[in-house]
């Protein structure tokens, strides 16, 4: 069999809006062929995750399931995927252009004998897959050179499939997967908010980061005769959950 | 502890790119190089790394003649010795190629710890360490913000998506990619600069490391992103009007 199939990612239970996007990636691909394209619902229970992705306008679904896969690891993830496609022989694999992709991806394409198109943003005739290079400053046209075609879509670069009434059919897939494949452990994710105050529980949240951050300067102007630590008030004492360093601190999607 | 850091000189963040006669690369006589910024943050967790538990840190770097002024600053920072894959031609070759290089040289070395930054401020692909790690056959995890050795090999702090982090272990060697930002970059001092002109700096030619495989996604044209400035005059109530205007700039302007 061959065709196009999209990859999409579980974000504990349910899927991001990045999924539907690469949803409405793969359509545009399959449709130079005429096709639908089938969606792939990866982990160790995916049956729920599997429905609600037949109704998002494929052609079919198929559910590879195994409990190694929960939680991700990039092997675990390369090698159940690795196994389908040799199964399956597709023309193009679409994925979201996430954290999660990053990490496994290149690998199952380099297994693969083939390189990811990442960060794809437009898809036209050919296909053609355009991306961003010098960070923004310049496009990149790219096409792929034999098969299959690995191809990863920014966020937010497609409008994301709206679901449809009548469901596609589902299909399991079961790899064959060793603990002793699994090299590496993760553990359970953590919030960065080490440094952070949680303001969860507060009633009612005052004053502002501005304020404190103009009552901080005022005390430096105070207590400080250096004229330097005037210009550059000190950081503001804590920062909320929605706005913690982690949060703000640059991020590889957007810098591309 | 033996690690090596892969670094890539690339245009600097400012500088002015135009695209070359042959439409598929930048003009190179123009501009300023620099070394990728994710690389200098893995060349300092290596160097940190190396200050905790002692060893040596190799710099491996492929490019042109030009690229051995970055692996200069490297040596100045610390790094003990470096490898220059020379090639004139990098820019030709996918992220598979590149890593495959990159990977033979390293290879070599049997270091415990390879380190690449997380992605290239030129092209972007993100892709070369996980590549790197699939060929090398070594366990990896990418989006590293800091690495602590432990008994059985190191723990990692990953960087997940909406504030969350992970911890991660893994076995000896592996391969990390490391996200910029996780720590504070040194500078390179008098001493270090005058001590890097005497440091080893081995040449090895990219036919001496094997073929690399043929593209497997061409790079076709590069253009400028289209800039255009229009007026566009939304008809209807102001219900309706608000309705196409948010239409528009989440999926035509794309800045919601």
């Amino acid at each position: 069999m061959s065709g196009v199939y999209v990859v999409l990612e579980d974000r504990n239970g349910r899927f991001g809006r990045i999924s539907f996007e690469a949803i409405a990636a793969a359509n545009i691909v399959a449709a130079q062929s005429g096709s639908k394209p089938t969606a792939i619902v990866i982990g160790a229970q995916t049956e729920s995750l599997a429905t609600e992705a037949a109704t998002r306008n494929v052609g079919k679904v198929v559910r590879i399931e195994h409990p190694l896969l929960v939680p991700y690891t990039s092997d675990g993830y390369t090698a159940a995927l690795q196994q389908f496609i040799a199964a399956e022989s597709p023309d193009t694999i679409v994925f979201p252009h996430t954290y999660q992709v990053r990490d496994y991806a290149p690998a199952l394409a380099a297994r693969l004998g083939r390189v990811l198109i990442g960060d794809v943003t437009q898809i036209a005739d050919g296909p053609v897959f355009v991306r961003s290079l010098m960070q923004g400053r310049l496009s990149g046209s790219y096409q792929s050179a034999g098969t299959p075609t690995l191809i990863s879509v920014q966020s937010g670069a497609f409008r994301a499939e709206e679901a449809q009434s009548s469901p596609a059919e589902i299909t399991t897939f079961t790899p064959t997967l060793e603990a002793a494949q699994i090299r590496t452990k993760p553990g359970e994710p953590f919030r960065g908010t080490a440094q952070t105050v949680d303001l969860g529980p507060a009633p009612m949240i005052s004053p502002s980061v501005a304020v404190l951050r103009k009552k901080a300067i005022s005390r430096s102007s105070r207590t400080s005769l250096h004229p330097s630590a005037q210009r550059s008030p000190p950081p503001v004492p804590f920062a909320t959950t929605a706005g913690s360093p982690s949060n703000v601190r640059s991020d590889p999607q957007a810098r591309q | 502890m033996k690690i090596i850091v892969c670094i890539k000189q690339v245009p600097e963040r400012d500088a002015q790119v135009r695209i070359d006669s042959s439409g598929k690369w930048i003009e190179e006589s123009d501009i300023q190089f620099a070394m990728n910024e994710s690389d200098a943050y893995a060349l300092e967790e290596a160097l940190q790394l190396k200050e905790k538990h002692g060893g040596e840190v190799v710099v491996l770097s492929a490019g042109p003649e030009r690229a051995g002024t970055t692996i200069r600053e490297a040596l100045a920072k610390g790094a003990d010795r470096a490898i220059q894959v020379e090639s004139d031609n990098l820019n030709t070759l996918d992220a598979l190629g590149v890593a495959q290089l990159l990977a033979s040289a390293a290879k070599q070395e049997s270091p415990d710890l390879v380190l690449t930054g997380l992605q290239s401020d030129d092209l972007g692909y993100g892709q070369t360490g996980v590549i790197m790690a699939e060929l090398m056959g070594l366990p990896q995890a990418s989006l590293i913000l800091n690495v602590e050795k432990t008994d059985s090999g190191i723990t990692v702090k990953r960087e997940l998506e909406e504030g969350w982090f992970q911890n991660i272990e893994l076995p000896l060697p592996a391969v990390l990619m490391i996200q910029s930002g996780g720590t504070k970059l040194r500078y390179a001092t008098l001493m270090g600069i005058k001590k890097a002109k005497t440091k080893e700096l081995r040449k090895v030619s990219a036919a001496d490391l094997g073929q690399s495989s043929a593209p497997s996604a061409a790079l076709e044209k590069i253009t400028q992103p289209q800039k255009q400035k229009s007026t566009q005059i939304i008809p209807g109530s102001p219900k309706e009007a608000a309705a196409t205007l948010v239409e528009k700039l989440k999926f035509e302007v794309r800045v919601i």
